[in-house]
Parts: structure tokens; C-alpha cells; sequence
């Protein structure tokens, strides 16, 4: 477990401190380092698929692999909720959307859909599009002065049935359905 | 520690409390702030803890997603704690993140702990603390609180302070509680000494303790009365049985001295041990020279010898040959002096050491050997004297024929001078006859007496001329004489026939030049005295004849008094000193004898003290028988025929009528027929006496006068006789002028 737990912190550190290829891999790095530290404050429903398979945690992805090889690296020995974590990039195909635990929303492309099925199969949706979290993303990465800040559609996860940690909450700026226009 | 022992029992109290109240409440007290100080500290440690946790575990999100804003605001919740002093965050390597207060550098003083681990920390003021942050068993970072317990060490000090103030109050009241019981429980004991030492020191055992508690000290004080109770009655128990034994030990003692016989106690090996005052006076030895001595020293040989081998043949064998047997041995006292001594031995319990022991009580035998030898004597010179005084009266009867019938003889003669004469040499003869009847008479003390009242000087003095002439001149006489003699009731004739006997005794025992010594004395006579003098106790006047002569020796001494008993051989008749012998015992006296041969002899005479007023009869002589006769009847009454028709001859010659009787019986038979004037009746006669005739002749008919005669004495009639009839006597042998007068007083 420790040997464990020093892999995942090295990989933060390593996503803290990036001195990445790329901008925009160094900044996907951050958010999913943020996404499986999320994991840890969030209680999945009860109806998800989360509780009835738990032989992997799966992490569907809606965007360019490239942006995530630290995750993936990190996936191959890191668990979330005690499972192994399997990566899923889904390139547009819904089909593979009921398996998720997780959807990472990387474009608003077909995004209602998306949201549509998450709904029904109670997947966490998270995207780094502004305005996406008045849209119906749960949690929604974004830059304050350089600091990647967060926010959540507390009223979705409500109505989905996740159960979020306070001291997630206080973090997060948080959007209810009064603030969507 | 002795001085603890010594203080009283008050003070050991009241310090044994205090002590015990001081030392318990110190303990609970130092105890109570002990768990205080230490719940304190848990207190502090938990509530720190739960704070750090807490704190901790909200600002784990900020360490997470790098938010130091919110991190702050978490940590911000900690100022309302005014204890906390500051709090500092750490990042998951150690490094510091964020504190409270960052105008402060104390999160440097972290100390190097292993992060993951908890810590903390308690300073004089301060508590610091280091808890870990996890998340999902995953170390996040850590908190450290750095805060101060200033106010609870406050509050534990004011404890500490009101605790000590409490103390000593309490320990005050403690002691002067203490010494409230101490004086409760230490009264009762003082009390108890109090009455102990009186107890002691003034035996006052009546003493007795009050006591109203119930309790241990009440019990002690019954149990301490009780006691003085048993005390008490133990000591009168004791004081009576005390006093029971010393008088018991007195009278035993003063019994044991006052004792006649000596008793001599030995032990088994014949030392004496005991030695009572009879034994000092028998023995002339004093007890403490005696004392440890052996008891032959109290024996001459051979019975000192015998009585120690009898001893030890007793201790060794057990048979008894003198154990418990009484016999008589010879004693000797101090002065060698031997005497004879009745001794009987008897064995006593052993004493307290096992020491076999015997008792010896000595009789001294001497005075008992006197009077057995007094008593053969008086038994052998009674009987000489019955026997003589039987003869004589026999004697006195013939000679009173015989004298009167030659009266008779010679006045009938008249005419015939010459038979007259021989008749007158027959009445001479039987006068001489009834003078030796006399001196017989006199030894057996049955003798015809005239008594009077005495004074022996006066007749020492009337015959000193006499005697003077009779002892001539070789033999000086000296009279002792105590002027204030008493007088004696005697008869002077006897008494000087005793002096003149003694006298001539004496003058021939004196071969040569000599003296004699007539000596009176008045003496008293002490019960003691009796024994050895044979005499009754009371007053009596000795005369004391002693010379300067050859004496005698004992076997002589034995045989003077006896009659016909002479040392002079055809010189003495052998009556002299039977008839004093008889004179001095029939004048109620005694007589001793001391003599030593060529020492001298010394006759004590004892007569009692006259000390009664006694009818001394007048004589009135008349010369002329003419005048005495008479016409009355006389009624003769007498055993003997020769003297009864003696006596009615001489009588009717003078004019009486005469009726003779040989028996009283006969008497009496006579004066129931005959009027009498006069009974002249002799005494001694066989069935009815003289006496007792008289006085049935005295009840039936009083006008009859009687006149009594009688050849002797018989001292039978002494108690019960009319002593007139007694004193008016005739004695044989009589004259015809002594009947004729006897007669002619009587009828007036």
C-alpha cells in the first residue's frame, strides 16, 4: 500500500511541478491528478454501476489520448475505491458510456447526449469548459489567476445521488440550478 | 522513640491522631492533586488531540488541492481557543505549509518526529502536539498545535493552595479532637492509677471507682472494682485467718510453755530443735544453749546411749521400743544433777524438708518419788496406829476396871489400913498403865484430847527454865521466837511432852559440847507447798528444833516415828517421837525431819493458825464427892459388862438410882418404860453408837440429859456429832470424881 501510495504522490508531485512537453498535457495532468483525488470525497449511488461491478474502476475519456498518458501511467498501478482503474477513450461512440464511472468531457460536442446517458447510468461527469457545470456537468475545472480551481452542479450530483464531502465542497465554487441561464 | 514512650498517654494520643489525620489527609490530598494534574494533562491531550484531528482532517482537502485561502480559514476556526498559541500545517514531505499566526517562527521548532506518527509534548507552560492528516489511510500532512496550560496549571496551584489551607485546618481540628478523646479515654486510666497508688500506698481496699460508660474503659473500671472487691475480701479472709493462726501459734505456744512436763523436739539425727520453759526449768538450761544440741547431753550414761541406740534402731528398722511407750529413766540437768524422769517418745510428721522428727516429753519424777515415799510411810505409821490404838482401848477398858474397882477396894478399906494400901497400890499401877495407854494412844492420834488455846512462845518461855536444867550446861539453848506468832488450838500437856522428848532427843544425840535451837515462825502455806508437806494450803506456825548432834542417816530418818523404835537401846522406850508424830498429825500438823549424819538434825513442827472462836469449858473443881451426889435415874448404857457395873456401883453408892442397858437397843427399850433423868451411854458400841443413841433420845425425849464417854477419839463422828455432846466427853479411863462432877453439871 505505501510503495502504493508513494507512486500516486510522486505522480502528483510530478504533475504539481510540471515541467511537461506540452501546456496542455502539463494542465490535463493537474486535472486528472485532481479528478482521482476528487474520487476520495464522493460517494457514488447506490443504482450506479459503480456498486453493482466492482471489479474495475473505469474512466471514460472524450477527448485526444495524448493529453492523458500521466493518468494512464498512473492507471496502470493506481486504484480508486480499491480498484484497479481501467482508461476508456470513447471517441464518440455512446454505446461505451454505461460501463463509466467516470466521463471526462474534454469538447461540448454532443455534450446533452453524453449528459442524457451519465444521467441514466449515473456516471460523475467532469469537463473544463466554462459554463459546462450551468449546463449539467457535475464538476467543472477553471483558471483563476493561474490556479486551477473547480466548480460543481451540486444540484445535479444531488439529483444523480452522489454524495459529495463537505471538505470537497469548500473548495469548489459551488452551481445550483438557480445559477443556470 | 523512648521519648515517645515516655510522654502520657494523652499526649501519645493526641499525637498518634494528628499524625494519622495529617498523614491521610496529606496522601488524599497529594493524591487528589495528583489525578488532577494528571486528568488535566489527558484532558488537555484529548481535547488537543480531538482539535488537532479535527482541524487537521478539515484542512486536508486544502493541502490536497494547494488551496493555502481556505487552509487559513480552516486553521482561523482555532482562534477561538485562547489556549492554542499557534498552529502550523505540513505538506505530506514534512515541509511547512501554513500556520496561523505566520509572525511567529515557531513552526521551526517542530520537533524531528516521524511525521506519521503522533506526538506531543508537556513544557512547564506549554503543550505542543503533532498529529498526522490522513485520507483514506493515505498521509496527507500534519498539524501541530503549539498552545499553553497556563490556566489549568493555575487552577491546579489554587487547588494546591486551598488543599494545604484545608489541611491544616483539618489538622487542627483534628488535634484538638484528639485531645478531647484523649482526655475521654486517658480519665478513666488516670482514675483507675489514682485509686491504684491509693490502694497501694494506704491498703485503703474499701475503694471502689464510678463509672457511667458502657464502654471498653467502663468494663475495665467493673473489672477493676471486681478486682478490688476479691482484694478486699481476700485481705479480710487473710487478715482473720492471720489473726486465727497467731493466736492459734500463741496459744499453742503459751501452752506448749505453760505445760508442767518439758517437751523437747529432735530432729532424726537427736539435735534438739525445740525446747519449751518447763524444759529450761527441769533441765537449767536456757533454750538458745540447748538449741542444736544433741539429747544425750540430757541423759547420764547408759540412757543417754540407750536412747540414741533405741533411735536408730528405730530409723532403721521401723520396730518401736520406745517410740510411743513411756518409761521412766534418769535425767540430768545442767549441773550434772541426776533425777528420775518419766519420758514418753513419740514420733511427729516430718517437717516441710523431710526431716523425720520427734517429741519427747519429760515428767520430772522427783516430788512423785517423794510422795509415793510419803504416802508408804503415812500407809505403814496408820496402820502401827490402828493397831496400838486398837490394843490401847482394849487396855483402857481393864485399866478402867481394874483402877476403879481399887477405888472402890481402898474406900471400902478403910478400916484395913493395910489392904487399903495395896488396894491403893493397884489403883497406882493401873494409873501408870493408863499413862502408857496414853502414849500409845498418842502415836495412833486416837487419844483422849484437851485442847486449848496455845501460844508457843509463852510456852517456850514458861519451860525454858526447865529444859535448861534438863539439857544442862554442855547443851546451850537459844530460842528464835517471831513475836507476832499466831496462836495454835492444842494441847498444851502433849505439846510439852513433844518439846521435851525433842529436847532429850537432841541432848542425846549431842556428844559433847552442843546447842539447840528453838525456833518459831508464823508461814504460809501455798498449794504448791502441799504436796511435800502433806498439808492443806492456809496459814500455820512452825517450831523448828535443831541441833548441833551426831544426825542420822536416811535409813534411820525412816524409822523414828515408828513406835518402839529407839536408837538409845534399853534407854529409850521407843515412844517418844511416835507419840510427837501422833500429837503433831492429830493437832491437824505435820512434821519433818533434815538431817546429815554429823551434820545435825532439824525437826520441823507444823501447827495451823487458831483462827475460830471455840467454847473453852469451865472447870469447876470441887474437891468433896459429897457434894456431888444425887436421886435421878441414870440409865447406863456401855458394850462392856465389868465397866457398866464399875460405873452403876460407884454411882448408886452416891445416891443414884441405876439402869444399865449393853446396847442401845436395849436402851431405847428401857426409856419406853422407865422415866431417866440422865443417858450416860458409852460411844463405840456394836449396831447403834453412843451419838446416834443420843440423838434419838434427844428428838423423843428432850428433857433426858445425856453424858457420853468414850475411850478415844473417833474422828468418824467429827462431821456429824452435837459438838457439845462432843466437847462434854468423859474419856475412859475416868475417876469416880470426874463422873460424879460430869453427872452433877448435867442434872444442875
Amino acid at each position: 500500500m505505501r510503495s502504493k501510495y508513494k507512486k500516486y504522490i510522486f505522480l502528483i508531485i510530478i504533475l504539481f511541478c510540471n515541467s511537461a512537453v506540452s501546456q496542455t498535457a502539463e494542465e490535463f495532468s493537474t486535472k486528472t491528478a485532481f479528478m482521482v483525488k476528487m474520487s476520495y470525497f464522493i460517494n457514488w449511488p447506490e443504482s450506479s454501476i459503480l456498486n453493482k461491478d466492482n471489479s474495475t474502476f473505469i474512466i471514460c475519456i472524450e477527448g485526444s489520448p495524448k493529453y492523458f498518458t500521466s493518468l494512464e501511467d498512473w492507471a496502470t498501478t493506481g486504484k480508486i475505491k480499491k480498484r484497479p482503474v481501467t482508461l476508456k477513450y470513447i471517441n464518440g461512440d455512446i454505446s461505451e458510456l454505461s460501463s463509466c464511472n467516470i466521463l471526462f468531457i474534454t469538447s461540448n460536442h454532443n455534450l446533452s447526449s453524453y449528459l442524457d446517458i451519465a444521467r441514466e447510468e449515473k456516471i460523475l461527469t467532469i469537463s473544463d469548459n466554462p459554463g459546462n457545470a450551468q449546463r449539467g456537468v457535475i464538476i467543472n475545472f477553471f483558471n483563476v489567476k493561474n490556479k486551477l480551481r473547480f466548480e460543481i452542479n451540486i444540484d445535479e450530483a444531488k439529483s444523480l445521488g452522489f454524495k459529495i464531502s463537505p471538505r470537497l465542497l469548500k473548495l469548489a465554487t459551488i452551481i445550483t440550478s438557480g445559477d443556470i441561464k | 522513640m523512648q521519648l515517645f514512650y515516655n510522654l502520657s498517654l494523652r499526649s501519645k494520643i493526641t499525637i498518634i491522631i494528628t499524625g494519622l489525620v495529617a498523614l491521610v489527609l496529606t496522601t488524599g490530598f497529594s493524591l487528589h492533586l495528583y489525578s488532577e494534574v494528571r486528568l488535566m494533562k489527558e484532558r488537555v491531550l484529548s481535547e488537543k488531540t480531538l482539535i488537532a484531528r479535527i482541524v487537521g482532517n478539515y484542512s486536508a482537502t486544502d493541502i490536497i488541492f494547494n488551496n493555502k485561502e481556505t487552509a487559513l480559514k480552516s486553521l482561523a476556526y482555532l482562534k477561538e481557543y485562547p489556549s492554542i498559541i499557534n498552529a502550523h500545517l505540513y505538506d505530506n514531505t514534512g515541509k511547512h505549509y501554513i500556520s496561523l499566526y505566520e509572525n511567529t517562527h515557531e513552526h521551526n521548532n517542530k520537533p524531528d518526529q516521524d511525521y506519521e506518527k503522533p506526538w506531543h509534548q508537556f513544557t512547564d507552560e506549554n503543550f505542543n502536539i503533532l498529529e498526522p492528516i490522513f485520507i483514506d489511510n493515505q498521509k496527507i500532512g500534519s498539524i501541530y498545535l503549539h498552545t499553553s496550560i497556563s490556566d489549568n496549571l493555575k487552577k491546579i496551584k489554587d487547588k494546591v493552595i486551598f488543599l494545604s489551607l484545608l489541611l491544616i485546618t483539618l489538622v487542627l481540628l483534628a488535634t484538638s479532637l484528639a485531645k478531647q478523646l484523649a482526655k475521654v479515654i486517658s480519665q478513666p486510666i488516670l482514675s483507675l492509677a489514682d485509686t491504684a497508688t491509693n490502694f497501694t500506698k494506704n491498703k485503703n481496699y474499701e475503694l471502689t471507682l464510678k463509672s457511667n460508660n458502657k464502654d471498653e474503659t467502663g468494663q475495665l473500671i467493673n473489672a477493676f472494682n471486681d478486682m478490688l472487691q476479691e482484694i478486699n475480701k481476700r485481705e479480710k479472709e487473710n487478715a482473720v485467718a492471720n489473726e486465727k493462726l497467731k493466736k492459734n501459734e500463741q496459744n499453742l505456744k503459751s501452752i506448749l510453755d505453760n505445760v508442767v512436763d518439758a517437751v523437747i523436739t529432735i530432729d532424726d539425727k537427736g539435735s534438739i530443735t525445740s525446747f519449751n520453759n518447763s524444759a529450761e526449768d527441769i533441765f537449767g538450761y536456757e533454750h538458745d544453749e540447748i538449741i542444736n544440741k544433741n539429747i544425750s547431753q540430757l541423759m547420764p550414761e547408759p540412757y543417754a546411749s540407750e536412747h540414741n541406740s533405741y533411735l536408730q534402731h528405730y530409723l532403721l528398722t521401723g520396730e518401736k521400743k520406745v517410740i510411743g511407750i513411756d518409761r521412766e529413766v534418769i535425767g540430768k540437768r545442767k549441773n550434772n544433777e541426776t533425777f528420775p524422769m518419766r519420758l514418753a517418745i513419740a514420733e511427729l510428721p516430718k517437717d516441710p524438708n523431710g526431716i523425720r522428727r520427734f517429741t519427747g516429753t519429760c515428767q520430772n519424777l522427783t516430788k512423785t518419788k517423794q510422795q509415793e515415799e510419803l504416802l508408804r510411810r503415812t500407809q505403814k505409821m496408820d496402820a502401827l496406829g490402828k493397831l496400838t490404838g486398837g490394843v490401847a482401848h482394849d487396855y483402857n477398858n481393864m485399866l478402867g476396871v481394874i483402877t476403879g474397882y481399887a477405888e472402890l477396894l481402898e474406900s471400902a478399906l478403910t478400916e484395913h489400913p493395910k489392904l487399903a494400901k495395896y488396894a491403893h497400890e493397884i489403883f497406882h499401877a493401873g494409873q501408870r498403865g493408863a499413862k502408857l495407854t496414853r502414849k500409845l494412844l498418842s502415836f495412833s492420834r486416837e487419844k483422849l484430847t484437851e485442847e486449848d488455846l496455845v501460844n508457843i512462845n509463852a510456852l517456850l518461855k514458861d519451860e525454858q527454865h526447865m529444859l535448861e536444867k534438863t539439857l544442862t550446861v554442855r547443851i546451850k539453848l537459844i530460842l528464835e521466837l517471831d513475836e507476832n506468832l499466831w496462836p495454835v488450838w492444842l494441847d498444851i500437856n502433849d505439846m510439852e511432852d513433844a518439846i521435851l522428848n525433842l529436847s532429850i532427843n537432841a541432848m542425846h544425840a549431842i556428844d559433847g559440847n552442843g546447842q539447840l535451837t528453838l525456833s518459831t515462825r508464823n508461814e504460809k502455806v501455798d498449794v504448791m507447798d502441799t504436796k511435800q508437806l502433806d498439808l492443806k494450803p492456809g496459814d500455820y506456825i512452825t517450831l523448828s528444833v535443831t541441833d548441833t548432834g551426831c544426825g542420822m542417816d536416811d535409813e534411820t530418818k525412816e524409822k523414828i516415828f515408828d513406835p518402839f523404835y529407839s536408837t538409845k537401846g534399853d534407854k529409850g522406850t521407843g515412844l517418844g517421837l511416835s507419840q510427837v508424830y501422833g500429837f503433831v498429825k492429830r493437832s491437824g500438823g505435820t512434821i519433818k525431819v533434815y538431817s546429815e549424819p554429823g551434820q545435825g538434825t532439824r525437826f520441823a513442827l507444823y501447827f495451823p493458825r487458831y483462827n475460830k472462836t471455840r467454847t473453852i469449858s469451865i472447870k469447876n473443881k470441887t474437891t468433896n464427892t459429897e457434894d456431888l451426889k444425887g436421886n435421878e435415874t441414870i440409865l447406863l448404857v456401855d458394850d462392856e459388862p465389868a465397866l457398866i457395873t464399875l460405873s452403876a456401883e460407884l454411882l448408886e453408892q452416891h445416891g443414884y438410882h441405876v439402869i444399865c442397858a449393853e446396847n442401845a437397843e436395849q436402851a431405847i427399850q428401857i426409856l419406853e418404860q422407865e422415866p431417866v433423868d440422865l443417858l450416860f451411854s458409852d460411844v463405840i458400841m456394836p449396831g447403834m453408837d453412843g451419838y446416834q443413841l443420843a440423838d434419838f433420845v434427844r428428838m423423843q425425849y428432850p428433857q433426858i440429859k445425856i453424858q457420853l464417854t468414850s475411850g478415844f477419839t473417833d474422828n468418824r463422828h467429827m462431821n456429824m456429832i452435837n459438838d457439845d455432846l462432843h466437847k462434854n466427853l468423859l474419856h475412859k479411863p475416868y475417876n469416880t470424881h470426874t463422873l460424879l462432877q460430869k453427872i452433877r453439871e448435867l442434872l444442875g
